[in-house]
């Protein structure tokens, strides 16, 4: 692109003669006053300025000193042409800002030359100004980039913290949650022993003077008396019996159950539960046999495996005609004992026989139904026997027997010792 | 006849564990908590003490500890809820000189068995 002349002058013909000089190699922009020429500055942009200084209205000076104020063009060389070579002039034009002179006559050459290097310098001048601004921008850039960055430090810094807050709140609230979960299993521990002697406690005196009064300790009874009486007892009892039964489903599920695991002979356990069970049958009039392999003393608790026994006689006793049998047998597989209940009473359809071990599941659980019960005994057996790490299941047909079965692995060794008394207070 | 001293918080247990020992000509006397116990204890001189797990107040094992400073060798009976194993038999009986155990709610003949053993 041509470099920009702005040619002031009022003479037309010596503008002429520049421009004709100059015209091939610059774009040539004329103004023939001072006024123009300010206005030309500003809206063509030269890159040079040749001024005239003796013209009318405003002279060359004060057009240089106007150039020269103004932010927009204060930068453009301005080439001070006098027609003599005054210095007063020439002070005058330095005063005024100008870069450079000529005297006319013109000099061609000169004027060439002159021109040239001012455009140099002011080429020189706009890269140094761009590359000014560059620096500049850079500048700019940099501390954009610097605030950014300190912007972004300033963040990552507030949201370290603050996840180190929430570590902090976090590790503070898993360690609360690890109170609070250790608290509610106390709670649970505490509300599971408080029932049990609450329930518990009235059913003492309740008990304890029904026996005496149908011992007769405090004097005859009528039949009829007796008869109520006995009635409340067998309910007494059997409320007794469903607090325990509850209270065991309850601390099952909860995993409160006090286990008391010792090496046991499981021979002996049978033959004492059986035994137990012997007068329920005989009047009943169903026979209740033992058979049993000797196995090696292990690892249970003997009140638990002897609940569990006598659940599962007590349940074929309830389901077991008269004239039936019940079948008890302990035979020991390679690495657990087998224990089995079998009977030959109603049975159980296949789709019952899963749900059974539900707690409060009856078959029959129709309102004033045949067999007394609350459907807990096989749900206590089952937690029973999981801790132990067995299993139990039903193999049954309807109306020719169930058999109940349970696994006791041989376990030898309780690895969690120390024994502690307690009271539960 | 002996002395069985009864300390529970439940007053119908009281009355009924008396009925109860009266019946076997025993002669009786009452307390209904631990502190209770603690305080009429060394004067009552009791042959056997029925002794409630769970009362209010001072617990148990505290009660047992505080006998055993004073060196009150005394035949204790455990009334409660709670069922103990063999072991834990074992270190009650040799540590808080705990002659047996009946629990909540007793069989009448079973605990006239049972003091009757002790005594
Ligand atoms: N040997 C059996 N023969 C036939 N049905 C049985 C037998 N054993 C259990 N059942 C069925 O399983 C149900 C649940 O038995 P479970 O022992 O859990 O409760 P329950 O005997 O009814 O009551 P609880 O044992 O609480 O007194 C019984 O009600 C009965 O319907
Ligand atoms: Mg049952």
């Amino acid at each position: 692109m041509k470099a920009k002349i702005l040619v002031v002058d009022d003479e037309p013909i010596n503008v002429r003669l520049i421009t004709e000089i100059l015209t091939a190699d610059y774009e040539i922009i004329e103004a023939s006053g001072g006024k123009e020429a300010i206005e030309k500055m500003i809206s063509e942009k030269p890159d040079i300025v040749l001024l005239d200084i003796m013209m009318p209205e405003i002279n060359g000076y004060e057009v240089c000193k106007k150039i020269k104020q103004n932010e927009l063009t204060r930068f453009t060389p301005v080439v001070m042409v006098t027609a003599l070579s005054e210095s007063e002039d020439k002070v005058l034009a330095i005063e005024a800002g100008a870069d450079d002179f000529l005297t006319k006559p013109i000099n061609f050459i000169e004027l060439i030359t002159r021109v040239k290097s001012l455009l140099r310098g002011k080429h020189f001048y706009d890269q140094l100004i761009e590359s000014r601004e560059r620096i500049a921008q850079q500048n700019e850039a940099l501390q954009k980039a610097r605030d950014e960055l300190e912007v972004r430090v300033r963040e990552r810094t507030a949201e370290l913290t603050k996840a180190n807050e929430a570590l902090e709140c976090s590790n503070e609230f898993s360690k609360t949650a690890n109170i609070k979960l250790k608290k509610a299993d106390e709670i649970k521990t505490q509300f599971l022993s408080v029932v049990s002697h609450e329930l518990r406690t009235p059913l003492t005196p309740i008990k304890a003077q029904l026996q005496m009064i149908l011992a007769g300790y405090f004097g005859e009874l009528t039949e009829k008396q007796k008869k109520s009486l006995d009635m409340i007892m067998r309910n007494t009892l059997r409320q007794d019996r469903l607090v325990g039964d509850i209270l065991d489903i309850s601390k099952l599920e909860a995993g409160e159950m006090k286990f008391m695991m010792t090496r046991s002979n499981l021979n002996e356990v049978i033959v004492n539960a059986v035994e137990t069970m012997i007068p329920l049958a005989n009047p009943k009039n169903v026979i209740l046999t033992l058979k049993q392999d000797i196995i090696p003393e292990i690892l249970l608790d003997k009140d638990r495996i002897t609940q569990v026994i006598v659940n599962l006689i007590n349940n074929a006793l309830k389901f077991t005609d008269s004239g039936g049998t019940i079948d008890v047998e302990l035979s020991g597989a390679k690495d657990c004992a087998i224990i089995k209940v079998k009977d030959t009473g109603i049975g159980i359809k296949k789709e019952d026989q899963e749900r059974l071990f539900r707690p409060f599941v009856q078959v029959d659980s129709s309102y004033g139904r045949k067999y007394e019960g609350s459907g807990l005994g096989l749900a206590i057996s089952k937690g029973i026997i999981t801790f132990h790490g067995g299993k139990i299941w039903i193999e049954s047909e309807e109306g020719k027997g169930s058999t109940f079965q349970f696994t006791i692995p041989y376990i030898y060794e309780n690895k969690d010792e120390k024994v502690k008394v307690n009271l539960f207070e | 006849m002996s002395k069985i001293m009864i300390v529970d918080d439940n007053r119908d247990i009281v009355e009924t564990l008396k009925t109860i020992m009266e019946m076997e000509n025993h002669q009786t006397e009452e307390a209904y908590n631990g502190e209770e116990f603690l305080g009429k204890v060394e004067s009552a001189r009791p042959d056997l003490v029925l002794l409630d797990v769970m009362m209010p107040g001072l617990k148990t094992k505290e009660i047992l500890a505080r006998l055993k400073e004073r060196k009150l060798d005394l035949k204790i009976i455990l009334v409660t809820v709670v069922r103990f194993s063999d072991q834990e038999k074992r270190i009650l009986m040799t540590d808080f000189n705990i002659r047996d155990y009946i629990t909540k709610p007793f069989d009448v003949p079973e605990l006239i068995t049972r003091v009757r053993a002790v005594l």
